[in-house]
C-alpha cells in the first residue's frame, strides 16, 4: 500500500511540541530505507499523537524520554541479553535521551539488527508489553509512573502453570497486512514481534520448551507477547493508560477469545490469586522506587498499612514532591497488590486535589482518568466533586468544543443538581459569553477545589474585561470598581486593610498590563478607557522556566516543610 | 425455513461463483456491486448464506474451477463473513469481511479504468456497517469496541488507492464520505482534517468532478465542522451549497441539512419562516426564533433548559449546535434594549438616546429574570464591545449612551464578533 500522496497535516511540524517532533525524527529515522516501514510508522504516529491529543497529555508528556516502538517485521530479532540473565537495568531516573543501552525494555531499533540463531533468546515477553507505554517504564516521566505496575502480572510464575503447547502464530508481513499462517511455531516464535500487544492483557505464552526452560531459570516475569492481529494493527485500544492493566484483565480472558484458540487456554490457566503480591511490609512512610522486578513481599504494604501511610499524607505538613513521591509509593503498592476498592479511590482523589492545588496538571490528569475508571466500576467516591473538576479542566484547559459538549451530554440529571456541578456548568457559561461579573462572582463562591482550576483562566478573563471595559466605557472607570468586580478584593466586606491590598493589586496588575491611569480631581484612580484602548496588553509570562514549574529548584527538598 | 438440500446449496454457491466471475470478466461493476451487499439482506444473499452453511466446504467448490480459484482470496472470506452474518456473529462477520476486501482492493489496483467503483462503493459502506454493528455486539458483551476504528484505518488505505491520476480517483469523495460518518460517530472528529486537506489541496483532485450526490454529502460534514468551530460563514457558504444541490425529494437530507443551517443562519441574523419548521418537523426552533424577534430572554433561557424538554436540549448538545444556540443570547439581549429604545422614542425622543441602567432592570424583571446592576452592566459593556450597539457606557451615572445614528446595527450577515 502506498501511503498517502499528500503530507499528513497531523504529522505537520508547525503543529506538534518540539520535543516531540524529535521523537517523530528519531522515529522515522530508523526506517530511512524502508518505505512500507515508513507508511506503517506513518500511520502508527498518528495513532500515538491522536491518542495523546485526546487525553489531553500531548504538551504534556515528556517525548525526550519516551522509548520508540518498533515496526514489526520478520527479521528484526529481540534484542536483548541473550543468554545471560542479566538483571533489568538500573532505572533512570534521569530523563535520559532515548537512545539507552542495554534497556531490555526497548526494541533496540537504532542498532544493526543481529541475525542470531532461530533459538536464540525469545524475549517474545519482552515485547509483550501490551501497553506503549510499557517501553517507557523507565523513563521517569511522570505521565508514566505506573507503567511499571503491568509487570505485576504474571508474576511467580510457577512451571505447571504456563501453558505448553506451541502456539500457532501469524506473521506479521511488512505492512501490507496480508499474513501467511504458518504452522511452524519455532522458527515464527522469535520473529514474533507483537507491537499488537495492545491486546495482551491476556497473556500468552511463548511456548518452545527452549523458551520455556530459559523462563523457569531466569524466574522473571515478563509480560507475553499476545496478539496476532491478521492486519497490522496500530490502534490503540480506548484507554490504554498506564495502569489498564486491571480493567483489560479482568476482560482480558474475554478479550482473549477474540485470538487465536491455542492462545486462550494459557490465558484462562493463570491462577491470578497465586500470582498476586500480598504484602508484608509495615513502613507507613515510603519512597519511590519504581519496580524493576518481581516485587519482593516484604517491601510491599498491605492494605491497612497503605491505609495509614495515606492518612500519614494527608496530614502532612511537607511539601508537594514530599507528598507526590509517597503517594506515588502508596499508588503503586496498591496496583501490584491490585487492590481496587475505596481506599484506591481515595489515594486517586487525595492526589488529584494535592496536584491540582499546585498546578500540577499532568499528575491531576492522570488521577482523573484513573478515578473515572473506577468510579465507572461502580467504587464509591466523591463523584460529584470530581465531575465539577473535570468539566471545569475541559472548558478552561483544553477549550476542545467536542469533548466539552459530550461532557455535558452525558451529565446525569442527578449530577445537574449538584452543587459542584452547577457551578462548574455556570463557570462554562460565564467563560463562554464572556461574562466576567458573574466569573468572579462565581470564583469567589466556588466550592472544593473549583478555584484552582478556575485560576488557569482568570488572568485571561481579566484582561478580556479590561479590554471591553476600554471599549465601552467613557469617559473613565474607577479603579475600585474594577478591583471589585474583577475578583482583586479579598475576603468581601472587610474594610482597611484587605481592601487596600485588594486595589493595590488591581493598579499592579493594570499596569503590567499597559493600562492608562489617571487621577480624577477627588484624588481616586481611575482607568482611562479611551486611551487604554490602544495601550493594553497582554505581557509575556516571566516567570516560564524550562522545566514549566518555577517553584521546582533542583536541590533536593523532599523533607523541606514549605 | 424449508429444509434445503446439499444439491440446492451446491447449486446456489456455484451460481454466485459464476455471477462473480462473470461480472469481472465481463467488467460488469453494477452486478459486482450487488454481490457484495451483506447488509442489505437482500433475499439472494440471504439464501446463499444458508446455503454456505448447510453446504459447509465451499473452498472446495471455490477451487475445483480456475474460473472461481483466481479470486479465491476474495470469495473465501466473503463468504465466511456471509455465512457469520446469517448467524447473528458479526464480529466474526466483520472480520472476514475486512480480509475479503482487502483482497478486493489488491485486485481493483490492477484493474484499469475505474469499472469496478460501484463495487467499490458496497464494499465501502458495508465495511463501515458492519464495523458500526460488530462494535455494538462487542459492546454488549462487554468488550472495548474498536471495529469501526479500524474501519476507519482500513478505508484510509482505501482513499489511498483512489488518490491517482486515473479515472478511479472520482471514487476518492464518497471514500472520504464513509470516512466522515465514521469519525463522526466515534466522536474524532479531528481525524477529518487530513482527509479534508487531501481532497482539498491536492491536485489530482477536481471537486467539480466528483459525483453530485458525494459533493453534497462532502459538504454537509463538512458544514457541520465548521459549526463545531463557530466558523460561521464557512458553515453559512458549505451548508447551503448542500441545500441547493440536494434533490428536492430527499426530504431527510434536506431536514439534516436545515438542523445546522438554521442555527447558522441565526447566528448571523437571518431568521427561518415559521413554516419552513413546520414543513422540515424542525419545530424545536420555534421557541428560539420567537425569543430572537421578541428580545425574549427568559423564553431563549428555557428553550435551552432541560425543564422544559430534555430530550431536546440532548440532541442540541450531541450535535454541537447547544453553543451556538447559547450564543444567541447577545443577539436577544440587543432586541430587547432596541425596544426599552423605541418606547422612549416614543415619549421623549429627544432622550431616546440615554437609557438607564436601572430602566433595563425593571425589564427583566418582567420577564422573571433577576439581575443586578453590575451584571447588567457587564452586558451592556458586552454588547457596545461586540458591535451591537453604537455608543458607551457612563459608570458615574449609571447610564447607556446611545448612538444617534444607527445605535443597534444589523448584524448583515457578520456573526457577532468573538
Amino acid at each position: 500500500m502506498s501511503p498517502n500522496n499528500a503530507a499528513d497535516p497531523m504529522l505537520k511540524p508547525t503543529m506538534l511540541p518540539k520535543s516531540l517532533r524529535g521523537y517523530v525524527e528519531r522515529a522515522f529515522g530508523r526506517y530511512k530505507d524502508d518505505d512500507a516501514k515508513r507508511a506503517a510508522c506513518e500511520a502508527y504516529m498518528k495513532d500515538i499523537i491522536t491518542e495523546a491529543r485526546a487525553d489531553g497529555t500531548l504538551y504534556t508528556r515528556d517525548w525526550d524520554s519516551e522509548p520508540l516502538f518498533t515496526v514489526p517485521d520478520s527479521l528484526s530479532i529481540s534484542k536483548a541479553n541473550i543468554q545471560t540473565p542479566t538483571h533489568a537495568s538500573i532505572p533512570n531516573y534521569n530523563k535520559s535521551p532515548v537512545r539507552r543501552s542495554k534497556s531490555r525494555w526497548e526494541p533496540l531499533a537504532e542498532e544493526k539488527m543481529l541475525e542470531k540463531p532461530v533459538s536464540a533468546s525469545n524475549e517474545i515477553g519482552k515485547y509483550g508489553s501490551w501497553d506503549r507505554k510499557t517501553f517507557s517504564g523507565y523513563s521517569a516521566t511522570k505521565d508514566n509512573s505506573l507503567s511499571s505496575f503491568r509487570f505485576s502480572g504474571p508474576q511467580q510464575r510457577t512451571p505447571s502453570k504456563s501453558a505448553q503447547r506451541p502456539m500457532k502464530r501469524q506473521r506479521i508481513v511488512n505492512g501490507t497486512g496480508l499474513t501467511n499462517n504458518d504452522d511452524d511455531a519455532s522458527s515464527d516464535s522469535d520473529k514474533e514481534q507483537s507491537l499488537t500487544a495492545y491486546y495482551s492483557g491476556a497473556m500468552a505464552l511463548a511456548n518452545n520448551p527452549e523458551e520455556k526452560k530459559r523462563r523457569e531459570s531466569r524466574s522473571k516475569r515478563f509480560d507475553r507477547g499476545q496478539g496476532h492481529r491478521p492486519d497490522i494493527n496500530y490502534f490503540k485500544p480506548k484507554n490504554a493508560g498506564p495502569a489498564n492493566l486491571y480493567t483489560r484483565r479482568a476482560s482480558a480472558l474475554m478479550l482473549s477469545k477474540s485470538f487465536d484458540d491455542s492462545a486462550n487456554q494459557a490465558v484462562e490457566d493463570i491462577d491470578w490469586d497465586a500470582l498476586t503480591v500480598k504484602g508484608t511490609c509495615q513502613e507507613i512512610e515510603k519512597r519511590f522506587l519504581r519496580l524493576t522486578s518481581a516485587p519482593d513481599p516484604s517491601t510491599v504494604r498491605p492494605e491497612d498499612v497503605l491505609e495509614k501511610a495515606l492518612l500519614m499524607v494527608q496530614n502532612s505538613q511537607k511539601n508537594y514532591l514530599y507528598k507526590c513521591d509517597q503517594l506515588k509509593s502508596i499508588r503503586q503498592d496498591i496496583t501490584v497488590q491490585r487492590i481496587r476498592n475505596q481506599l484506591t479511590v481515595k489515594v486517586y482523589e487525595t492526589h488529584a486535589r494535592l496536584a491540582m492545588e499546585v498546578g500540577d496538571l499532568a499528575e491531576y490528569n492522570q488521577c482523573q482518568s484513573q478515578l473515572q475508571i473506577l468510579y465507572s466500576e461502580g467504587i464509591e467516591g466523591c463523584l460529584m466533586e470530581f465531575a465539577a473538576y473535570n468539566l471545569l479542566c475541559v472548558i478552561l484547559h483544553s477549550n476542545n468544543k467536542k469533548d466539552l459538549l459530550t461532557s455535558m451530554s452525558r451529565l446525569t440529571p442527578e449530577a445537574k443538581e449538584d452543587d459542584a456541578v452547577k457551578h462548574a456548568l455556570a463557570v462554562r457559561a460565564a467563560v463562554t459569553s464572556g461574562n466576567y461579573v458573574t466569573f468572579f462572582r462565581l470564583y469567589k463562591s466556588a466550592p472544593n477545589l473549583n478555584t484552582c482550576l478556575m485560576d488557569l483562566y482568570v488572568e485571561k478573563m481579566r484582561y478580556k474585561a479590561a479590554v471591553c471595559m476600554s471599549k465601552s466605557y467613557r469617559p473613565t472607570v474607577p479603579i475600585s470598581y474594577i478591583a471589585q468586580i474583577l475578583g482583586f478584593s479579598n475576603a468581601a466586606d472587610e474594610n482597611g486593610e484587605t481592601e487596600l491590598s485588594g486595589l493595590d493589586e488591581c493598579l499592579e496588575w493594570l499596569k503590567a498590563h499597559g493600562a492608562s491611569l489617571i487621577t480624577d480631581n477627588t484624588g481616586e484612580m481611575q482607568l482611562d478607557a479611551k486611551a487604554s484602548s490602544s495601550t493594553l496588553y497582554m505581557p509575556e509570562p516571566e516567570d516560564a522556566v524550562a522545566h514549566g514549574d518555577s517553584s521546582l529548584a533542583v536541590n533536593d527538598f523532599l523533607a523541606r516543610t514549605t | 425455513m424449508a429444509y434445503l438440500s446439499m444439491g440446492e446449496s451446491h447449486r446456489r454457491i456455484t451460481d454466485y461463483l459464476n455471477r462473480f466471475a462473470d461480472a469481472i470478466n465481463y467488467q460488469d461493476g453494477d452486478s459486482l456491486a450487488r454481490l457484495f451487499s451483506v447488509s442489505s439482506d437482500s433475499p439472494s444473499l440471504l439464501s446463499l448464506a444458508d446455503a454456505l452453511n448447510v453446504f459447509q466446504d465451499a473452498n472446495r467448490l471455490i477451487k475445483q474451477s480456475e474460473k472461481f480459484s483466481q479470486f479465491g482470496e476474495v470469495v473465501a472470506p466473503f463468504f465466511r463473513s456471509l455465512q457469520c452474518y446469517r448467524l447473528g456473529n458479526l464480529v466474526d462477520a466483520y472480520g472476514a469481511f475486512e480480509k475479503a476486501s482487502n483482497a478486493f482492493i489488491q485486485e481493483f489496483r490492477n484493474w484499469e479504468s475505474g469499472w469496478a467503483l460501484e463495487a467499490l462503493y458496497v464494499i465501502a459502506y458495508e465495511i463501515r456497517v458492519l464495523a458500526e454493528r460488530a462494535d455494538r455486539e462487542l459492546a454488549s458483551n462487554g468488550k472495548s469496541p474498536e471495529k469501526l476504528k479500524g474501519a476507519g484505518s482500513f478505508l484510509m488505505k482505501v482513499f489511498g488507492v483512489l488518490a491517482g491520476k486515473g479515472p478511479k480517483r472520482v471514487g476518492a469523495l464518497y471514500v472520504t464520505c464513509q470516512l466522515f460518518k465514521i469519525y463522526f460517530k466515534l466522536g474524532t472528529v479531528n481525524l477529518c482534517r487530513s482527509v479534508i486537506r487531501s481532497i482539498e489541496t491536492a491536485r489530482i483532485f477536481d471537486f467539480e468532478e466528483f459525483p453530485i450526490r458525494d459533493k453534497v454529502t462532502y459538504m454537509y460534514y463538512t458544514g457541520r465542522l465548521e459549526v463545531l468551530n463557530e466558523n460561521f460563514p464557512a458553515a453559512d457558504q458549505k451548508l447551503s451549497y448542500a441545500l441547493t444541490h440536494c434533490c428536492l425529494s430527499k426530504e431527510a437530507n434536506i431536514r439534516m441539512i436545515l438542523k445546522y443551517l438554521i442555527p447558522v443562519k441565526l447566528s448571523i441574523g437571518i431568521l427561518p419562516k415559521k413554516q419552513l419548521l413546520e414543513n422540515y418537523d424542525l419545530v424545536e426552533y420555534n421557541n428560539i426564533v420567537e425569543a430572537l424577534k421578541r428580545g425574549d430572554l427568559r423564553l431563549l433561557r428555557s428553550a435551552l433548559q432541560e425543564n422544559e424538554d430534555q430530550y431536546v436540549v440532548i440532541l442540541f448538545l450531541r450535535s454541537g449546535v447547544y453553543l451556538v444556540l447559547e450564543k444567541l443570547e447577545l443577539q436577544v439581549y440587543q432586541r430587547l434594549l432596541k425596544k426599552i429604545y423605541i418606547i422612549q422614542k416614543q415619549k421623549d425622543p429627544s432622550k431616546a438616546h440615554q437609557v438607564k441602567l436601572e430602566v433595563i432592570v425593571k425589564a427583566l424583571k418582567w420577564l422573571e429574570i433577576e439581575m443586578d446592576l453590575d451584571e447588567v452592566e457587564c452586558i451592556v459593556a458586552i454588547l457596545i464591545y461586540k458591535n451591537l450597539m453604537k455608543g458607551y457606557f457612563a459608570h458615574k451615572s449609571k447610564v447607556v449612551v446611545l448612538s444617534k445614528q444607527d445605535p443597534f446595527p444589523k448584524l448583515n450577515g457578520k456573526p457577532v464578533a468573538s
